[in-house]
């Protein structure tokens, strides 16, 4: 899968304990930032985002977000990957008003607008195998991750 | 069939998500036979773009509640990145194309 070229093993969260998506976004920020990944502006963009377009998506048994900002808050393209400890509410993509428990957060840090939409497009099919998703779940280490990443054909 | 119809197809930016519901709606129509014209926005741009376009139907996958005095009727694109409820919208949309 694409979204391998995408990720660093130093930006796998997984089993993370958060009290909120804005805890979660915070512990992503730092790290993304710390890692020269994005700029300083980030954090704001994908807070000002998700309060106006909401990226909770409700799947079979498990929800996932999709956090995702302006290109230009990002200086090198990654995506990073949390799994959650205990589900938090995110905001419905699809209904703004009403609330989705999310167990799996991707956050996108692309500089590209296609890659943005390719990796979008590799994702929503990942949501929907159960399969995978249910593995990535309860996956402890990131070596794991990738192996089950990379042995999805898409 | 053959009618040409008018679909406004709209995200938060215009460009990702409402870009992968106009695929899987394309290929749909397709499969069918159907003729479809397919215009992208935003969903800020709503009201501008439903007040000259003549839309037959609008998909978004950034709410459905647009704020937006219309009888084109809306439908959630969020099936086209979820996988639920796919087939459903795409039988209800070919519905509303069959009777026009």
């Amino acid at each position: 899968m694409e979204i391998l070229k995408f990720t660093k093993p130093e930006l796998f969260f997984l089993d993370l304990k958060v009290k909120d998506k804005f805890d979660l976004f915070q512990r992503m920020f730092e790290k993304l930032r710390e890692g020269g990944f994005v700029k300083e502006s980030f954090i704001t963009g994908i807070i000002e985002r998700e309060k106006n377009y909401p990226t909770g998506l409700q799947l079979s048994g498990y929800g996932c977000a999709i956090p995702h900002t302006d290109i230009e808050h990002v200086i090198r393209p990654t995506i990073a990957i949390a799994t959650l400890n205990q589900e938090i509410e995110f905001q419905s993509m699809g209904d703004p008003k009403s609330k989705v428990n999310v167990n799996v957060v991707f956050m996108l840090a692309l500089s590209q607008k296609q890659d943005q939409l390719e990796m979008l497009k590799e994702l929503a099919l990942m949501m929907q195998n159960q399969v995978i998703m249910k593995k990535i779940m309860v996956t402890k280490t990131s070596g794991e991750f990738i192996e089950i990443i990379k042995n999805v054909s898409i | 069939m053959g009618k040409n119809f008018k679909l406004l197809v709209l995200c938060a930016d215009g460009v990702a998500t409402s870009t992968i519901a106009l695929v899987a709606l394309r290929e749909a129509f397709e499969d069918k036979g159907m003729i479809a014209d397919f215009t992208q926005g935003r969903v800020v741009d709503a009201e501008h773009m439903l007040k000259g376009g003549n839309f037959d139907i609008v998909i978004s996958t950034a709410g459905t509640d647009l704020d937006v005095e219309t009888n084109v009727p809306i439908f959630s694109g969020i099936p086209f990145l979820t996988g639920i409820g796919r087939d459903e919208v795409i039988d209800q949309i070919k519905e509303i194309v069959n009777k026009k």
